[in-house]
């Protein structure tokens, strides 16, 4: 190397260093940068998984010996409700995504994700959240209904907070997980390196791109869920009343269309944890990489068809239960294609016996055992026996320690180095899996027997002459062998003193371990290009080429944070992107945000209302400063004699993407809604109740015209941006404003009017919930649309940058979708019937 | 080191295969479900008075079998069509080419014909089972 470009290359890294530089002091907390953030997220994760593991053992101490007196009914209420939330909300999908924040740039060699501060607000929500629902147990108003919350459990018989915390906190901290799926999504397909075709792809960000997705379906419905729920409790809006026309059954139906895909949305981000580190150990590119593509989608998709066989009890027609029964049995043929990959793997390759290898064989053998009690459950006749027995205690902690739990373990001694820069015990590391194995079994197996022999779950004792006394104490010891197998590895990861770990201290092949140790910020020198599944492996002088800062943007002269954003296929280099660096306005979002819901739940409202608008104020400010920049120049070089736009608009864009990601989830949720609406149709004679008491046809026809209507402008409105014509762009978007408030307020006139009590019946609940839901999204619309003008006033957006008004008119492509279907349910439907 | 022009060189013909054509048998599979489901539990909960009604629903559920087979099979020959356009190779279709990219794909649409085609038999199979709503 010569002296020049020896100087040429301490400058880049000058320059990379200057950009990618964590704030020091108090001013660290307003990094947004992944390998920060996604430390953070990891870290509040497992610190509530160690939580909810504690309660775990308070309940097995309980439940050791006949009519314990240990715990009250009261707590014991608590914690088990507790211990399944933060487990499942709190822990199991947090750590999936705290993970993927993490690793997820470097595994596609990208310099960060495309919303670095959307994850970090994310992430504030999700610890505020979480802090706010566990805190509740300390003051004894946590709630008692069970992670399921079932009314009229929930409604009738649980009059204190409790309840209210877990659904407005739970629902808060959802917006942390759908922020993170957009991030994950719009990272994996627009954020790989150049060449990294589709079929190349790391088999990690395949199972993420799936999970991330499902996540949008599956969330949605249990919002939907929350709010129906928290109407119920909070204004006695009946709609799990049955006196009054409601359904519990409904939250069930809600609840469980979340809840198991849900399972899966916490199985398959392990098992591409699994799929990450068989290979590494196997020494050997994994096996039957399609198969397992498949099966990762096949999975993802059937899993939605099988969350009626968490009610088989309840009465539904056997017909409904034999189609879930089938789907559910069908689930196992996708599950078992990826097992016996990765036993082909290891049978093709070496077996290196490392922590991470035991811990990923481990996990996959015992959730093996689980996965065969989940085919015997699947059983309708077999479920109707074990349902609501410790049986299925058994079954599900199978799944989820072997299926989740081991693989995160495996995980956490496998990405340590990559993250620290030390190396964890391979000592302890044993101890440690040894210990959870044993302890695993010693706790959960003899359950399956306690089950069987009639012991219910949720109860806090049960009787000595119930006969299952031995079986209970075996499984607390079982418990304490387990909880002390996770308190090594605790130990393992806070001891000072750890060896340092050199480059690639498990000569992988994928490119997360092209990182330095001890690892900078900048993630890597330069952005490769990929030409295969395991480039470490199979190019050569793969790692000193981007050392040298041989590949794409080596370099960071203007000192700003950029990565490149690649083609949805064949990750073809097509824009620039400038991702935005610290700020605390994500944290102020966040915490207002949760005051928003935090208030709501000591209905304390005019308080919910000034924090939800400050979090708005916040929000704006935000998308002003960090969103859609117009950069200095038009094009950047970014290395390798290829020169990039800086600024993209439409699909091009990954704010394009974003919007369009959240507009399904958000679809998600509204057909959740229109989904109760029809539910309650089947289980009545008479709804819509004849003669038919509102919304009447006059207001909602004139709603869905003006939003038609300012869907139409909003579209002309782009279209007169992008000709340069000012005039017609502020008139066009005003009269679009003013027609969308016109049919918000028109829509809440239909069932205003026509005088719909929302407290006497369902019916004119549910009219009400999806008028207000609409009303509101069309409020949302105007802010949108005045946003764009204020942008263009403030000289942001113009005819050539207009990335704003062309995200804010796929926006009102739903709203006229939502407004349309919403009046042709309430005004139009009644008229069928 | 493998030529790194390899994917640059691809360029010229080009194909734009749709990521989301791995969505589409799924989808189906789907549709069909929630159609079974729908049609079954409207019936039974609307307009169920005897066994012999139910026969409409099971003829139903076989209707939309047949038609949910049919448009999986027709993924599935699109997928073989595009699998035999790039010549015929043993797995794991890695290489940094077009043909290899497209026989991924191509096979992966394959097998999540096949297994949409499983899934959708499996749960059609309870319109054969069931003669009325219990």
């Amino acid at each position: 190397m010569t002296d020049a470009s020896k100087r040429l290359k301490e400058t880049q890294e000058k320059n990379l260093k200057k950009a990618w530089k964590v704030p020091e002091g108090w001013r660290y907390w307003s990094e947004v940068n992944n390998s920060e953030v996604g430390l953070w997220y990891a870290g509040a994760s497992f610190c509530f998984f160690l939580f909810a593991g504690t309660l775990a053992l308070l309940m097995r101490f309980q439940l050791a010996i006949p009519e314990n007196s240990f715990l009250s009914a009261k707590i014991y209420n608590q914690i088990f409700t507790m211990h399944g939330t933060v487990m499942m909300f709190l822990f199991a999908i947090p750590i999936f995504e705290a993970i993927s924040i993490l690793i997820l740039p470097q595994l596609l060699g990208a310099r960060d994700l495309p919303f670095p501060r959307l994850s970090a607000y994310g992430f504030w929500c999700f610890l505020i959240g979480g802090i706010f629902v566990c805190a509740s147990l300390f003051f004894g108003v946590a709630p008692e209904g069970g992670w399921f919350m079932y009314p009229p459990l929930t409604t009738k018989y649980q009059p204190g907070v409790g309840a209210d915390i877990w659904l407005l906190g739970l629902t808060f901290i959802e917006i942390a997980s759908i922020a993170a799926s957009i991030e994950l999504i719009v990272g994996i397909l627009k954020c790989r390196p150049p060449g990294m075709r589709i079929h190349l792809m790391p088999i990690y960000a395949w199972y993420i791109l799936v999970v991330a997705i499902m996540i949008l379906f599956a969330f949605p419905p249990l919002i939907a869920g929350d709010i129906l729920l928290e109407m119920n409790r909070a204004f006695d809006w009946p709609f799990f009343d049955p006196a009054r026309g409601g359904d519990p059954l409904l939250w069930q139906h809600l609840f469980w269309i979340f809840a198991h895909p849900e399972v899966y949305i916490i199985f398959l981000p392990s098992v591409a944890l699994v799929a990450t580190i068989l290979p590494t150990f196997a020494r050997r590119p994994l096996v039957g990489y399609s198969w397992v593509v498949l099966s990762a989608i096949g999975t993802g998709f059937i899993s939605f068809g099988l969350w009626v066989h968490h009610m088989f009890t309840t009465g539904l027609p056997g017909i409904s239960l034999g189609i879930f029964s089938a789907a559910s049995q069908m689930v196992a043929i996708p599950t078992g294609i990826q097992l016996f990959c990765f036993l082909a793997t290891l049978l093709a390759g070496k077996f290196v016996k490392t922590v991470p290898m035991l811990f990923a064989c481990g996990g996959m053998a015992s959730f093996v055992i689980g996965g065969l009690t989940g085919v015997m459950l699947a059983i309708a006749p077999f479920d109707f026996q074990a349902h609501d027995s410790f049986f299925i205690v058994a079954h599900l902690h199978y799944v989820l320690i072997g299926g989740s739990v081991f693989p995160i373990l495996g995980g956490i001694y496998y990405f340590f180095p990559l993250v620290r820069g030390k190396q964890l015990s391979e000592k302890l590391g044993r101890k440690a899996f040894w210990l959870i194995l044993i302890g695993l079994n010693v706790t959960f197996f003899p359950m399956h027997f306690s089950g069987l022999l009639g012991m219910p779950r949720r109860v806090f004792t049960y009787s000595e002459s119930l006969g299952v006394g031995g079986y209970n104490i075996v499984s607390t010891i079982g418990a304490v062998i387990l909880a002390t197998g996770i308190l090594i590895i605790v130990i393992d990861v806070l001891r000072p003193n750890k060896r340092s770990s050199k480059r690639d201290p498990w000569k992988a092949g994928t490119l997360e371990w092209l990182v330095n140790m001890p690892p900078g910020q900048w993630g890597v020198r330069s952005i490769p290009v990929v030409e295969s599944r395991y480039p470490l492996w199979q190019q050569s002088n793969f790692t000193s080429n981007v050392d040298e800062g041989n590949f794409y943007l080596p370099d960071a002269q203007e000192e700003m944070r950029e990565t490149l954003v690649t083609t949805t296929v064949d990750a073809r280099p097509i824009h620039c992107l400038r991702v935005p660096g610290p700020t605390f306005v994500t944290i102020f979002a966040a915490i207002f945000t949760g005051g928003f819901f935090i208030f709501s739940t000591y209905k304390w409202y005019w308080l919910a209302t000034a924090s939800g608008i400050l979090a708005l104020g916040f929000i704006l400010y935000w998308l002003w400063t960090g969103t859609a920049w117009i950069p200095e120049k038009e094009r950047k070089d970014v290395g390798m004699g290829k020169s990039l736009p800086l600024y993209a608009s439409g699909p091009k864009a990954v704010g394009w993407w974003a919007m369009f990601i959240t507009m399904l989830a958000d679809l998600t949720a509204f057909i959740s809604l229109v989904f109760g609406y029809f539910f309650y149709w089947t289980v009545h004679e008479d709804f819509p109740p004849e003669p038919n008491p509102g919304p009447g046809i006059f207001f909602p026809t004139l709603a869905a015209g003006l939003g038609v209507g300012a869907w139409a402008l909003t579209c002309l409105s782009r279209r007169w941006n992008r000709l340069d014509n000012a005039r017609l762009f502020y008139f066009s978007i005003g009269t679009a404003a003013l027609m969308a408030a016109g049919a918000s307020l028109s829509l809440l006139a239909g069932p205003w009017v026509t005088g719909l009590d929302p407290k006497q019946h369902v019916y004119p609940a549910i009219v009400w919930v999806l008028t207000i839901w609409s009303a509101l999204h069309l409020g949302v619309g105007v802010i949108m649309q005045l946003y764009c003008a204020a942008r263009r006033i403030g000289g942001k957006m113009s005819s050539h940058y207009n990335a704003d008004i062309t995200n804010v008119t796929l926006y009102w492509h739903f709203m006229a979708l939502t407004i349309i279907v919403t009046v042709m349910v309430i005004s139009g439907f009644p008229l069928l019937v | 080191m493998k030529s790194s022009n390899n994917h640059l060189a691809g360029k010229k013909r080009e194909e734009k295969p749709k990521l989301w054509s791995f969505a589409i048998p799924p989808i189906i599979w789907s549709l069909h479900f929630l159609a079974c489901y729908i049609t079954a539990s409207v019936w039974c909960a609307k307009v169920a008075e005897n066994a012999s009604d139910f026969m409409i629903v099971r003829v139903a559920i076989a209707i939309y079998t047949a038609l949910a087979l049919t448009f999986i099979f027709l993924q599935a020959t699109k997928g073989r069509r595009l699998f035999k356009q790039q010549g015929l190779r043993q797995l794991p279709h890695s290489d940094d080419t077009i043909e290899d990219r497209n026989r991924f794909l191509a096979f992966v649409i394959i097998l999540i014909c096949f297994l949409s085609a499983v899934a959708t038999l499996f749960v059609g199979f309870t319109g054969i089972i069931f003669r009325s709503c219990n």
